[in-house]
């Protein structure tokens, strides 16, 4: 059996930026071993899968050793696929997944992920400073742990130790400053995922948003994830929930045979 | 601008077995920095690139994040499969390279063979540093490019542990080979390759490994045709002969993904 795949850099500002994922369209279920193995084979952070079902598609995801419950980056990349290579005349894309109904829509080159917002809160917890070396200007967490820097360079510079962040009641820990060139900077360690740095992070940006709408009294963000591979996004906060935009640029399309 | 690209495992005995390796057929040479981009992003650890150049093929391989690769067992047969049966469609092709010359593929029986140097290890004064390594006792210590270790058994190779990296980089060669006679039928000898110094803990199936393995079994037993295993996670089927010049290496090879990259 031969199958569809494509390779692209979701949240990409540029070529071999973005966070890489691969997309197979199927027509129905794989057994899981073999999706599995596929991701194992591909090799990249995750890899997508979908099958039509009616109006949507169902939609999951697996690492290279295990299924996940959400993906920001995929869900973009998948979207991508569907609107560039399936169904070039449709601007919406709807998912459902392990993590419920998600949405896609396309405005000329931008993407849109429609996630729901998670406020967080302030926490003390003193490991955070321990890992960091230094005490962050606020602490907050939500499912995330988010620690605010003083300067998009502070971000930068940032060298968590990872076997304390690994150790956090959190699902990760976020760093995040005002930017020099757009409104505010992050990166997100999830050695607890076994990725030590994540190259671009949907998912983060749902705390990220709520808590600079909240500091700087506005709802539209340019951000930028100043991992090594970097990643550019633009984020809405629209009610209860965070509109989350970004490029996607195609590195590879192929077939693979089972 | 696309090219055409293929990702495929080398001395495959098997589905995700083999070397991963992916190779590119390119217009022209990009910067390095790009042949390592396209490589890291492609999610192999091994990119081959090509260029036609007078009627035949140079050839280049990149591991990022390190140099650009002197010589690649396994990219140059993944380079070769790409083009004998697909993009340029033959029975064999001589490579170009910048630093070990031309190399020359051939089809061979279910698969691909390229000729290698041949270079024999020669036994090291001092055991010490390799039995540090193995931890354990070795039956021959020897080193050529490659440091070689001769364990008792297969099962010995199939049990050890993947060295630290500071023990491998006190070895006097480049990267710690073990190997001994291999205990299922048809099979001459097994081995596994570790380079933990240059970040590779363990390499899935090492074509130069076999420069020196082919002498040195074709010494021990007495001739020259060897089927192998390498006993890595992956595992790999190596064939191999010593041709006295020089040594011949192949193996199955199996698709992964055809397709065209952006580049």
């Amino acid at each position: 059996m031969e199958l569809d795949l494509y390779q692209v850099d979701a949240f990409a500002a540029r070529p071999f930026s973005g966070n890489p994922a691969a997309v197979v369209p199927l027509e129905d279920w794989l057994e899981e071993d073999v999706l599995q193995a596929i991701a194992l084979e591909n090799n990249l952070s995750e890899t997508a899968f979908f099958v039509r079902r009616g109006d949507r598609f169902d939609l999951r995801w697996f690492t290279p050793s295990v299924e996940v419950d959400l993906c920001g980056h995929a869900t973009l990349a998948s979207a991508y696929v569907i609107l560039e290579h399936l169904e070039p005349a449709a601007g919406r894309v709807e998912f459902h997944s392990k993590s419920g109904p998600l949405a896609v829509t396309r405005s000329g080159e931008l993407l849109t992920l429609d996630f729901p917002a998670k406020p967080p809160k302030p926490v003390d917890d003193p490991a955070v400073a321990e890992a960091l070396g230094a005490l962050p200007l606020e602490l907050l967490r939500a499912d995330k742990t988010l620690a605010v820097l003083e300067s998009e360079a502070a971000v930068r510079a940032a060298a968590p130790d990872l076997a304390i962040v690994a150790g956090l009641a959190s699902d990760g820990l976020i760093v995040t400053g005002p930017g020099d060139e757009v409104d505010f900077v992050s990166r997100y360690f999830a050695p607890h995922a076994g990725i030590p740095e994540d190259p671009v992070t949907g998912s983060a940006h749902c705390v990220l948003t709520p808590y600079w709408a909240e500091r700087l009294g506005k709802r539209e963000f340019t951000a930028r994830q100043v991992s090594a591979r970097g990643g550019e996004l633009l984020c809405t906060l629209s009610g209860d929930r965070v509109l989350i935009s970004g490029r996607v640029a195609p590195y590879l399309k192929g077939r693979i045979s089972l | 601008m696309t090219a055409p690209f293929l990702r495929v495992n080398v001395f495959a005995s098997g589905s995700g077995s083999g070397n991963p390796c992916g190779v590119a057929l390119l217009e022209d040479w990009p910067e390095d920095a790009r042949l390592q981009a396209l490589t890291r992003e492609a999610g192999v650890p091994t990119g081959a690139f090509l260029v036609a150049r007078d009627g035949g093929f140079e050839l280049r391989w990149f591991e990022p994040p390190g140099p650009e690769v002197q010589l690649c067992g396994h990219g140059t047969l993944a380079a070769a499969r790409a083009l004998l049966d697909g993009w340029a469609p033959g029975d064999s092709v001589t490579f170009e390279t910048r630093f070990s010359g031309s190399l020359t593929v051939e089809r061979q029986g279910p698969g691909f063979a390229v000729r290698l140097p041949r270079l024999p290890a020669s036994p090291l004064a001092d055991p010490a540093p390799v039995e540090a390594a193995v931890n354990g006792p070795v039956v021959e210590a020897l080193a050529a490019v490659k440091t070689l270790a001769v364990l008792p058994d297969a099962e010995a190779v199939r049990r050890a542990v993947p060295p630290a990296a500071d023990r491998v980089a006190a070895l006097p060669a480049d990267g710690l080979l073990i190997t001994a006679p291999g205990d299922e039928e048809g099979v001459d000898f097994v081995c596994r390759f570790f380079a933990p110094h240059r970040g590779v803990a363990e390499d899935p199936a090492t074509g130069s490994a076999y420069c020196s393995l082919a002498p040195y079994w074709a010494a021990r037993l007495g001739k020259a045709e060897f089927r192998a295993r390498q006993l890595s996670p992956r595992g790999g089927e190596v064939f191999c002969a010593d041709l006295g010049a020089a040594v011949r290496v192949g193996g199955r090879i199996e698709t992964v993904i055809e397709g065209e990259l952006h580049v």
